[in-house]
């Protein structure tokens, strides 16, 4: 595993190599390389199945950090190839080519985070949310609260107590009398 | 006095429970301040609760008495001298003085009611003794609660 | 054709009555993940209604209902969630923070019904299939988001902690202190429990947020002795803590002292409210303790003209002689006391009312007359020979230690009581080099004294024996005084009571002794109520409504003298609810 790591440093530049566990490892290369890892991964080091491809809202840093997970059935061993974009620009190389599912992950990742995969097949279309007109829902600042307000009516019947009024009210009412 | 009446039985009980009102009027008499007084007259209150239960009950019958316990009869009309509390007194000295006289005067019913023959004496006895008997738990949880709190 | 061709259509037959790899369809059965985030389910009983799952839920999907047969009771407010399937996202922070660990999710997720209105029920209080599920979504173990351990004091060991009346404990720094406020959820429910009320989630928001300005104004609004409970109150509210339904509760004493220790006495002007313009109207007080000095407190603010009359030559009641310094130092409860004064409250010492002056005189001379003398002597240890010389009254001898006179204990001391007092005296009589029994009728866990004192009574050298039936003091010959108790077994005579010690026959010990300490109970002083005053006592205790007012319509009373809990907030809670009584008769308008 060491050798592999040394490689990808070596050709890639990528870095924190982690074992997680030892069938799992996990590294992290930059989003312009992404694309030349996972080729390299495939074709020269027998991870030839995309697993699952995925984004986390890291917004106090102001990232996205994407996740692709391949896996080797030769070894049965799978690596997390992280790698990080910028928030404010929210574009990502499509890597439909590699391999043709990813294209689902990305448009998952269009729907949910607002992450663009120019060329990705279908990437603009509804993926789970239908006739959702909202922010990107996944992301961190989408105030879920704000958006049923403005988007639903409230049912009738909601009513809730302060504990410290109700306890008063129950316990000792007199105390302002 | 080998024998009594069941009408003397319960003049007997009648004339005890009036000595404990007479007991706590002395103890009001030698009082220095009104929280003594006002303790004193709330159990006076109870005791007299008492004759009056006893005036109601009254009724025929005879019941034989051994010759000891007819002594005691005698005896137990007066109240004993020995723990009155002394002019000063807090609740504490009140309460315990009246928790050893209702615990004697339980005793005293106990056994009575194992003396008597008659099964409607045995039983009039047995429900004295009850009463005391409450009434005694009765001072002993107020001691608990108001004196003894931290023991 | 290939005679195979003829015959594999046939070969697969022969799999014709295995188990089939594929699914039947419809399918019936869909069980979710076992740690999938289904229903929600509640522990009710376990819940304390603190409503933490509401606070953090996003969507506002929770409400805080009252629930059939459940009522605020302690730490308990009565209210249990109800989730709204409507809003609720399933992300499951409710069940992450929930602070008693009750909340749960099921791992059940299909519920179909035609009648939107069902989707909004109280788990763990209205029936649901799910109930009781043991698989679905919980709190994952040593996950959590809330801050379960309590910041640690400062303290003097035991050991340093014995040699001298030093303060044991030291208060926290900022740090500590914001740090400690962090922890609490601001749910209220220990604002009932409180016996004053106070704004505790208030005043440790105020922590939180640096503004001890408003602190020390929301703590003066219930309170006038911050800096005496900051460091004695019975803190009946972190029992109450929902933080304590699953950690330590927030140390809600130790934020209320903090506030107190870090204003200088003179800045309280610029947070506190200033005296109403005088009315002309005057109030006596009767004993300058906590309770007497509240009702002055919040009378003075209402603009009455208030003289407190005090037997003693300081102070305080029993937070000056009967707390030792090393629990409440002298500076701490002057601050207090001062800030009172500066409102022109008069306190005048060496006043024993009954003596003089009389009580009539008060009356007359006062518009209103407050009584708050508490219980100021110990009862005897009613053995005999309980009026042996060495057998000594525990108040007295902690008053004599904060005078500062000799105390005379001698080495070999035996403290009967399990109470603050007998705590307190124990460690006095230890910090003045004595040996120490403290000789207690039941077990440490019957004791009413705080846990915490009996830990630290331990901690410093005092010896306990449990189960001890006092029966007489002898006198020993030599000076000291040999003290007989009887051990006991404790039995339980009545089901709901609690356990009576029943002492076992024979099982009888002597120890000698230099002086034995009765700290087995107090009692009042009424001896300056007279019947001519016709003010109504029953079983040793002036009668008074919910707001203190005697049967003289004039004369009010309260604190440990006619409540309860006998402790000194809910002294300070009577006093200012006579006060703002006390003001209604005087033409105010009691607030």
């Amino acid at each position: 595993m060491r050798e592999l790591a040394d490689m990808l440093s070596g050709r890639y530049g990528a870095r924190e190599w982690h074992d997680q566990r030892k069938d799992l490892s996990s590294v992290t290369v930059d989003a312009s390389k992404l694309r030349d890892v996972l080729t390299w991964l495939r074709d020269e080091a027998g991870y030839a199945h995309l697993a699952f491809a995925t984004a986390v809202d890291e917004i106090e840093r102001k990232v996205f950090r994407l996740t692709y997970t391949v896996h080797n059935y030769g070894t049965a061993h799978g690596i997390l190839v992280h790698c990080e974009i910028d928030r404010d620009r929210p574009v990502m190389e499509s890597i439909h080519r590699l391999w043709g599912q990813a294209w689902t992950y990305q448009r998952e990742m269009r729907e949910w985070y607002g992450i663009d995969f120019p060329g990705s097949p279908r990437v603009d279309e509804e993926f789970v949310l239908e006739g959702w007109e909202g922010p990107p829902m996944m992301r961190r600042d989408f105030d879920s609260l704000a958006y049923s307000d403005a988007t639903y009516a409230e049912r009738p019947g909601r009513e809730t107590r302060d504990p410290a009024a109700y306890m008063k009210e129950k316990l000792y009412p007199e105390a302002d009398a | 006095m080998g024998y009594a009446t069941f009408g003397e039985v319960l003049e007997f009980a009648i004339g005890r429970e009036n000595a404990a009102v007479d007991f706590y009027r002395e103890l009001s008499g030698i009082a220095a301040f009104a929280a003594q007084k006002s303790t004193l007259a709330e159990f006076i209150a109870m005791e007299r609760g008492h004759a009056a239960m006893l005036e109601a009950m009254k009724a025929r019958g005879t019941v034989k008495l051994s010759a000891s316990t007819a002594v005691d009869l005698g005896a137990a009309r007066r109240v004993e001298a020995t723990d009155r509390p002394p002019a000063g007194m807090t609740f504490q000295d009140i309460l315990t003085a009246a928790a050893s006289k209702e615990a004697r005067s339980f005793e005293l019913y106990g056994r009575l009611a194992r003396e008597a023959g008659d099964p409607g004496i045995r039983e009039t006895f047995e429900r004295l003794a009850g009463e005391e008997s409450r009434h005694r738990a009765y001072f002993q949880d107020l001691y608990e609660r108001e004196v003894a709190r931290d023991n | 054709m290939d005679i195979k061709d003829i015959i594999a259509p046939f070969a697969v037959w022969k799999r014709a009555f295995e188990k089939p790899f594929t699914v039947r369809k419809p399918i019936d059965e869909r069980p979710g993940a076992p740690r999938y985030r289904g229903f929600h389910i509640n522990d009710a009983d376990t819940c304390v209604g603190c409503g933490t799952c509401e606070s953090i839920c996003m969507n506002k999907a929770i409400d805080l209902v009252p629930v059939e047969g459940r009522s605020p009771s302690g730490g308990d407010s009565g209210l249990r969630p109800r989730v709204d399937y409507g809003r609720c996202c399933w992300c499951a922070l409710c069940v992450d923070i929930c602070p008693s660990g009750s909340l749960g999710m099921s791992n059940e997720y299909l519920w179909i019904d035609s009648d939107p209105e069902v989707f909004r029920y109280v788990p763990g209080v209205d029936p649901k299939p799910w109930d009781g599920a043991e698989l679905g979504y919980r709190r994952a173990e040593g996950y959590r988001l809330l801050d379960m351990e309590r910041v640690p004091m400062p303290e003097l060991s035991h050991a340093e902690g014995v040699k001298s009346f030093l303060e044991l404990v030291k208060g926290y720094s900022r740090e500590q202190a914001e740090r400690e406020a962090d922890r609490c959820v601001a749910c209220g429910v220990c604002v009932a429990s409180c016996p004053a009320h106070m704004d505790i989630p208030g005043y440790i928001n105020a922590v939180r947020g640096g503004d001890l300005e408003t602190g020390l104004r929301l703590l003066y609004e219930t309170n006038p002795f911050p800096e005496a409970c900051g460091r004695i109150c019975t803190r009946a509210c972190e029992s109450a803590c929902a933080i304590g339904s699953g950690g330590d509760p927030v140390a809600i004493r130790w934020l209320k002292r903090y506030i107190a220790d870090q204003v200088e006495l003179a800045d309280y002007g610029k947070s506190l409210p200033r005296a109403e313009s005088a009315t002309g109207r005057k109030v006596a007080v009767v004993g300058a303790g906590p309770g007497g000095l509240s009702a002055a407190y919040y009378l003075a603010l209402l603009g009455h003209k208030v003289t407190v009359f005090e037997k003693d030559e300081a102070p305080g009641g029993m937070l000056r002689y009967g707390i030792p310094e090393y629990r409440l130092p002298y500076p701490a409860l002057d601050k207090d006391v001062d800030y009172i004064r500066s409102l022109g409250v008069e306190i005048r010492h060496g006043a024993t009312v009954g003596k003089d002056p009389a009580l009539a005189k008060l009356r007359e001379d006062f518009d209103a007359v407050y009584l708050s003398t508490g219980l100021p002597s110990a009862y005897r240890l009613d053995v005999p020979g309980d009026e042996h010389p060495r057998v000594l009254d525990g108040v007295a001898v902690l008053a004599a230690a904060t005078r500062g006179e000799e105390l005379g204990l001698g080495r070999r001391v035996a403290v009967v009581g399990g109470g603050n007092v007998a705590m307190d005296a124990a460690r006095t009589a230890l910090r003045r080099g004595c040996e120490v029994d403290i000789v207690y009728r039941r077990r440490q866990v019957d004791m009413p004294a705080d846990p915490e004192e009996i830990r630290e009574a331990k901690a410093e050298g005092a010896r306990l024996i449990e189960r001890a039936i006092p029966l007489r003091v002898e006198d020993s010959g030599d000076g000291g005084a040999r003290f007989v108790w009887n051990e006991a077994e404790m039995v339980q005579k009545e089901p709901g009571k609690r356990p009576v010690p029943e002492p076992i026959p024979g099982a009888v010990v002597t120890e000698r002794y230099d002086s034995i300490i009765a700290a087995i109970g107090q009692g009042p002083e009424l001896s300056y109520i007279t019947e001519a005053d016709g003010v109504e006592v029953r079983r040793m205790k002036p009668v008074t409504d919910r707001t203190g007012r005697t049967s003289v319509p004039t004369v009010f009373a309260g604190g440990d003298l006619v409540n309860e809990k006998k402790d000194a907030i809910s002294a300070i809670a009577d006093g200012h609810r006579a006060a703002r009584a006390i003001d209604r008769i005087l033409g105010g308008r009691g607030d």
